[in-house]
């Protein structure tokens, strides 16, 4: 309406004449009441909310940071945890090779000694059988020099020979 | 030792003694103190003679010595 007015009656009257003084008061203390309204209903909440957003942002970009930290510190603690497994898997393994090393010496060990226990008996047990079976002989050999000995004195001691033997007797028992 | 004052010897002989082989029997056992013999005769002491005066034994017999000849082989 005003640039109407203005444009309309620009070539016509000077333009202190156009603008009326207390118009533009009027227009500067509605813009005055216009901005602070403006302020107080839009920008204020909106500075608010957007103060709000950004402080919930930042709320989780700490969060987030947070959680990252408490992630990267798991994942060094899983790391951790699984070089120490390793390790230890490591060792537990090098000792059951160890064991089961050990065990195999001790069985091939106590079975070479089973052998040369066994190996021993059997030479002793038959040391013993040649033994016995010796003595057996030697007494059987003895049985049958000592048979043949009567069977031969039976038939060949005379009756002089006897009483020869009876007299050495009588004779030995007679210096004792 | 053989025992003094022990009246009768057993005299143990393969066959029978002669005269002359009696005789010096008799005069061993009495020199032992013994008045009487008792003779047995057996075959399976084969030669020798077994005099036995109370607990004593003289054993001359062949039986024996081949005994001790067995036990030494």
């Amino acid at each position: 309406m005003l640039m109407t007015i203005f444009q309309g009656q620009l070539l016509a009257t000077p333009l202190s004449e156009i603008i009326d003084p207390s118009s533009i008061i009027f227009h500067l203390i509605a813009l005055v009441i216009l901005t602070v309204g403006l302020y107080l209903l839009l920008f204020k909440p909106v500075k608010k909310m957007v103060k709000q957003r950004q402080e919930k942002i930042r709320k989780i970009e700490k969060e987030n940071a947070d959680l990252n930290e408490e992630v990267k510190e798991m994942k060094s603690s899983i790391e951790l945890v699984l070089s120490d497994a390793k390790k230890e898997a490591a060792v537990i393994q090098e000792n059951a090779v160890k064991v089961a090393n050990q065990k195999a010496d001790d069985i091939v060990s106590s079975a070479r000694r089973q052998a040369k226990g066994m190996v021993e008996r059997t030479e002793q047990e038959m040391e013993e059988e040649y033994r016995k079976l010796k003595e057996d002989i030697e007494a059987q050999i003895a049985d049958v020099s000592v048979a043949v000995a009567e069977k031969v004195l039976g038939r060949k001691l005379t009756p002089e020979d006897d009483k020869k033997l009876i007299e050495e007797s009588l004779a030995k028992w007679s210096k004792e | 030792m053989i025992k003094r004052g022990d009246s009768l010897a057993k005299v143990t002989l393969a066959r029978e003694p002669d005269a002359e082989l009696s005789e010096k029997i008799s005069a061993f056992v009495r020199g032992r103190g013994c008045t009487g013999i008792c003779y047995t005769i057996d075959p399976k002491i084969i030669g020798g003679i077994i005099i036995c005066i109370g607990d004593t034994i003289l054993d001359g017999s062949v039986r024996s010595r081949l005994d001790s000849i067995k036990q030494s082989l």
